[in-house]
């Protein structure tokens, strides 16, 4: 027991009496305070507010009991106990002082032994009560810490989850935490080339520890899909940088995919998440994804595999991604919801918006109105068939500066390089740089991915464009550009940039060449049909958007040179009024100083 | 739920039974680090025979158990597992991290 002493109110109008008590009480440590009636009683225990009270009864003013009653009548924290201290020794006198408000009742004489052991008895009581009140501050003190904490971490987590790139009109999604905080995180973002990336991770656990290891993924797929990486790469940086920052047993189940309206693919990679589905108008499972790879965070670098599965679609649909959390959501009996009930919530709908309201009432009716026990999300992307040949990009803007730096970069890559650098992202990296280029990045991502990927795939790898216009050839075409890739020993591909200004325009001059046997250009290029509707959807089409965008495409050599020029904007040199123009309007330019196939 | 060590031949069989999930994660720890501090254990078998369900907080105990062994030159199996658990199991690719008995 705490020797804590205690502040004891002895209320006696008998000064002997009140002497011996409060002997009694001071030789045991404690301090006293007296009082000679019930009246000064309660006025010494206002002022005072001791802890424990010894109470006579008949008193002149007042007598004990009306004294215990008014104190008991008064608002107080904390209980003190009031010991009725009389000669009254009748059965109904205790009971009134009890009933009065009284905790106990000592009847006079008491001996000095029964007074001391009543006093350590209550000392022990009271100590009791002031550790369980000082817990119970303690308590309180950390809860309203841990949601103050709680609330500015969602905050942030909110902020940094917040990506403008879920409000596509193409993504509609939901994320319904079990805690405070969700483990699921959704990201979705478009990759230079109108390519649209999402993310759906699942972080082990729930609540904030989950959300704090789904976090740096955030950062590393929004970058990389800002500068155009594919989606293996990401699914390696996801991974490398997951391992290097989580614990063992910590990890993130993960699916990756990558929408592409023009080429009609999506290409999906999967790490421990329920299947990825892609149902077509009819509300069938066209396409479905499942788990290919363990999640991130577990396998070192070199064990990893970030290869994905892509498939052509040839109708429109919905892609739908989850979390476990929905397909192992329960319902009062215990029954998951399971995927096939995320197939059959969405099948009998029409329309994205309806599948979607489709699956989140199908698994709120699941849950019964419990709350899940894991974090459940799902996202879904309404993929159209667009045939659009034009691609359109923001009205660049005019450069007001009279004069504009000349800058040229030259690049070499040899098969070495090619063979695990992503060209494309990293040389994009470096142009979007200089800073008349960096509102040109969609359009540049587009013309130059284009022309690298030709030179790549048809100049050192051979590969037929023709194969991807079969059916199944996409996949074929996908697996033998990987195979040669991997083989790839000789060849090389130089590439070169120049922004200058002809006239009052600043123009940027891509050429590659490759070390490939080229192809017969004029015959294929100046075939009227090798452009037509029926052969652009399979190859062909990479050119022709190169050709939308830039004006001025030129091959030579073999047909294993390319040389295109984009108008990259109006130089206002005198008249501010001077219109602007889109860069795919400027098609006029064909007089250029060769002779060679120009469209 | 419970969790149970055996130990015969230098094979040590830690068997769960029921849901595999945060709740045993005292048992399991204690019991695969006593299997695996002991030298006359060479392997380490998980018997999930009995498990009708397992969490990402399962997995995450496996994996801390395999990176334990590994340090130690052991081997972990993960044996009999069936229904849900193996599911899980696969879709994760634990198959290509534990041997699958």
């Amino acid at each position: 027991m705490s020797s804590h002493s205690l502040s004891i109110l002895i209320v006696d109008d008998t000064p002997t009496n009140a002497k011996q008590l409060e002997a009694v009480a001071r030789k045991l440590g404690h301090h006293t305070i007296l009082a000679g009636n019930g009246e000064e009683a309660i006025a010494r225990f206002q002022s005072e507010q001791p802890d424990l009270i010894f109470l006579d009864i008949m008193m002149p003013v007042m007598d004990g009991i009306t004294a215990a009653r008014h104190i008991r009548a008064l608002p107080s924290e904390k209980w003190t106990p009031i010991v009725f201290f009389s000669a009254l020794d009748q059965m109904q006198d205790i009971v009134r002082g009890l009933e009065a408000g009284g905790d106990d009742y000592i009847v006079k004489p008491a001996s000095l032994h029964i007074l001391r052991a009543k006093i350590n008895s209550y000392a022990r009581m009271l100590s009791l009560q002031r550790e369980a009140r000082a817990n119970a501050e303690e308590l309180r003190n950390w809860r309203m810490d841990a949601e103050e904490q709680s609330r500015l971490g969602a905050h942030v987590m909110s902020r940094l989850t917040d990506a403008s790139g879920l409000r596509d009109p193409m993504i509609r999604h939901f994320n319904m935490p079990a805690e405070t905080f969700s483990g699921d995180l959704l990201c979705a973002a478009r990759a230079p080339g109108e390519v649209l990336n999402v993310l759906l991770a699942d972080a082990a656990g729930h609540g904030l520890a989950a959300a704090l290891s789904a976090m740096p993924l955030t950062q590393a797929f929004y970058s990389m899909t800002a500068k155009g990486f594919p989606l293996p790469s990401i699914a390696e940086e996801l991974n490398r940088k997951l391992k290097s920052i989580l614990p063992p047993d910590r990890f993130v189940a993960a699916t990756l995919a990558a929408i592409d309206v023009r080429n009609q693919t999506v290409e999906v990679w999967n790490g421990g998440n329920p299947d990825a589905l892609f149902l077509n108008a009819r509300g069938e499972v066209a396409m479905q994804w499942a788990s290919n790879h363990p999640p991130l965070g577990i396998l070192p670098d070199k064990l990893f595999s970030g290869m994905t599965e892509t498939v052509v679609f040839h109708e429109p649909g919905d892609l739908v991604l989850c979390s476990d959390g929905l397909t192992e959501a329960e319902n009062p009996a215990g029954g998951w919801f399971s995927i096939d009930g995320v197939r059959d919530a969405m099948s009998q709908a029409r329309g994205s918006e309806a599948r979607f309201s489709s699956l989140l009432q199908g698994v709120m009716d699941h849950l019964g109105g419990h709350p899940g026990r894991d974090d459940i999300s799902a996202l879904l992307v309404s993929v159209p068939i667009d045939r659009r040949r034009q691609i359109r990009f923001d009205t660049p803007t005019p450069s007001h500066q009279g004069h504009l730096a000349e800058w040229r970069l030259d690049l070499s890559y040899g098969a070495q390089e090619l063979r695990y650098i992503d060209v494309v992202p990293a040389v994009l990296g470096f142009v979007t740089q200089i800073q008349a280029l960096k509102a040109h990045q969609g359009a540049l991502f587009l013309i130059f991915s284009e022309l690298f990927n030709n030179a790549l795939d048809h100049g050192l790898l051979g590969l037929d464009s023709a194969t991807k216009s079969w059916i199944g050839g996409f996949e074929l075409y996908m697996r033998q550009r990987g195979e040669r890739l991997a083989k790839l020993r000789t060849g090389r591909i130089d590439i070169a940039f120049q922004l200058h200004q002809i006239d009052s325009r600043a123009v940027l001059d891509i050429s590659m060449t490759d070390t490939g046997p080229g192809f017969d250009f004029e015959k294929r290029l100046n075939n009227p049909d090798a452009l037509g509707a029926g052969n652009e959807l399979a190859y062909g089409r990479g050119i022709a958007l190169v050709k939308n965008l830039c004006g001025q495409v030129v091959y030579s050599g073999n047909g294993n040179k390319v040389w295109v020029r984009y108008v990259v904007s109006d130089l206002i040199v005198e008249s501010e009024e001077a219109e602007v123009e889109t860069a795919t309007q400027h098609s006029d330019g064909a007089g250029d100083d060769t002779d060679l196939v120009m469209f | 739920m419970s969790v149970t060590l055996n130990q015969q031949a230098g094979i040590g069989t830690l068997s769960i039974s029921g849901n595999f999930t945060f709740g045993i994660h005292r048992e399991f720890r204690r019991l695969s680090e006593q299997a695996l501090d002991d030298p006359a254990c060479k392997q380490l078998d998980m018997d999930l025979a009995g498990v009708q369900y397992l969490d990402s907080s399962a997995l995450g105990m496996l994996l801390l158990a395999r990176e334990k062994a590994a340090a130690q030159g052991k081997q972990i199996r993960l044996k009999g597992a069936t229904g849900h658990a193996l599911q899980i199991l696969q879709a994760v690719k634990f198959d290509q991290m534990f041997e699958l008995v």
